[in-house]
């Protein structure tokens, strides 16, 4: 990608998110989706999804870290800038950081990463995350990967990356998961953790942010069943659902008929858990509309919010 | 007989199939619809600085640990839970990178509720307690989520 059509993209999408999501959103890029008991009491907390992150709006991230871990930090986030392009800054003070991070070394664990504070935002019905924390414990016994590497484990948390990529209930309890591909988001206890984020890791990012879409998206029809058939690869590796329009050219422009979201969410213990085809059918009985042109368009969804590139299929007769 | 019947729907029905678009009775239309939204945008420093302050004003930031939480209300396992007035939300656990043989909880978020010296690790959702340190001499200083919790 050349620089001026990925600048020009930034500024589109720039100007899009401002008109969907308004000011609020526009800040900070976490919405706090884990339980609608922990929505500030004014909100429904729409955005109710367990474990699942919401990522979008600005795509900066102010950092400030306690002094023993400024190195590390700066090469943490060296390393997810220059693989993904993201921009993240040293904030001028803790109290104007997006993330912070801290060191703890009475901390149980190798590292956490806690929201700290929430902001509402009336435009979704749900908070966002204002402020995280990320707590590294510092001494003692490493993490495969090293300390530098739970803190680019952390920021891949905030930035919008799952544990390990597992679904929810796949791990054993008590124990970490332990994800069979190279990632950053591996626990510090697998095998597997590399030093900074491996190519899994950045192109999920990648996808998050830019160009994860719907992979060979193709339509076709068949005379026995009178319905649009779609297939597609996942191509946005494995957890995100995918938003498909489905369209119908009336003679003059192409009308939309529909929406749907489609779940393409396989899981990582399957072995095409990030390029699985996927299928989608659309009866023309149910739009009351007659024989005729029908199309679908689509991009990956990553929890209400229209992320990555829009793609459609070509277009079918249906009869 | 059935097999040749359905054998021969099934042929004509792949010819009606790929000949579709040739035969189809109405112009084909044009180009497809517009772009959808993306996302990415930054924020100047002054930008951010303005927009931080108008959020404040705002009063639309909550917390969800620290020490603002003393004694707050809280939803765990599936009831409110009035925490006692020296105990608040340390942390709202959205990560962790567990030790090998350290608490690994498997639900997240979790909290971590202090009280003194004393911390517990609960999941909300189910009112798991993952982990438990309690300093010595307050070996209650939990229990008063005893009734809403599961070992």
């Amino acid at each position: 990608m050349t620089r001026r059509p990925f600048l020009t993209t930034l500024v589109a999408a720039a100007m899009a998110l401002m008109l969907l999501a308004g000011t609020g959103s526009a800040h900070h890029f976490t919405y706090l989706g884990e339980d609608p008991d922990f929505q500030d009491g004014r909100w429904s907390g729409v955005e109710n999804y367990a474990f699942y992150w919401w990522s979008a709006a600005s795509s900066s991230l102010w950092w400030w870290a306690e002094s023993d871990l400024q190195t590390g930090t700066q090469t943490a986030v060296a390393n997810w800038q220059s693989a993904t392009g993201l921009p993240f800054y040293k904030a001028p003070s803790r109290a104007t950081a997006d993330l912070v991070i801290v060191e703890n070394n009475d901390l149980e664990a190798f590292g956490i990463v806690e929201l700290t504070e929430v902001a509402a935002d009336p435009g979704r019905d749900a908070n966002y995350t204002y402020r995280a924390q990320a707590t590294i414990r510092n001494s003692g016994e490493a993490p495969v990967g090293g300390w530098q590497a739970t803190i680019a484990h952390e920021i891949g948390h905030v930035i919008g990356l799952h544990e390990g990529y597992q679904d929810a209930n796949n791990e054993e309890e008590g124990e970490a998961f332990c994800n069979p591909q190279s990632t950053i988001m591996n626990s510090g206890s697998c095998a597997n953790r590399p030093e900074k984020p491996s190519s899994l890791d950045i192109n999920r990012v990648i996808n998050l942010y830019q160009t994860g879409e719907m992979l060979n998206l193709t339509s076709s029809s068949s005379w026995f069943t009178n319905s649009l058939h779609v297939t597609w690869q996942d191509g946005a590796w494995g957890e995100y659902e995918h938003r498909l329009y489905l369209y119908y050219w009336d003679g003059a422009k192409w009308a939309m008929l529909d929406h749907v979201s489609h779940t393409a969410q396989t899981g990582t213990r399957e072995s095409n858990w990030n390029n699985r085809t996927l299928t989608r059918t659309f009866p023309r009985s149910a739009y009351g509309k007659p024989a005729g042109y029908y199309m679908v368009c689509g991009y990956p969804l990553f929890r209400h919010g229209g992320v990555g590139t829009w793609r459609c299929s070509n277009y079918s007769w249906v009869y | 007989m059935k097999k040749v019947l359905v054998s021969g729907l099934t042929a004509a029905g792949l010819i009606l199939t790929a000949t579709a678009s040739l035969s189809a009775p109405v112009k084909a239309p044009p180009a497809a619809p517009a772009a959808a939204p993306a996302l990415a945008a930054s924020l100047a420093p002054a930008e951010k600085l303005r927009l931080q302050e108008q959020l404040e004003g705002d009063g639309r930031i909550q917390a969800l640990s620290g020490p603002r939480t003393l004694g707050a209300l809280v939803s765990i396992g599936g009831r409110k839970i009035q925490l006692p007035a020296d105990a608040f939300i340390a942390k709202f656990v959205v990560g962790i990178d567990c030790m090998p043989g350290g608490p690994c909880p498997d639900e997240l978020p979790f909290l971590i509720l202090a009280r003194g010296q004393s911390q517990v690790w609960v999941g909300p959702r189910t009112g798991r307690i993952f982990h438990e340190r309690t300093a010595p001499g307050h070996d209650q200083a939990f229990a008063f989520l005893r009734e809403v919790t599961q070992p």
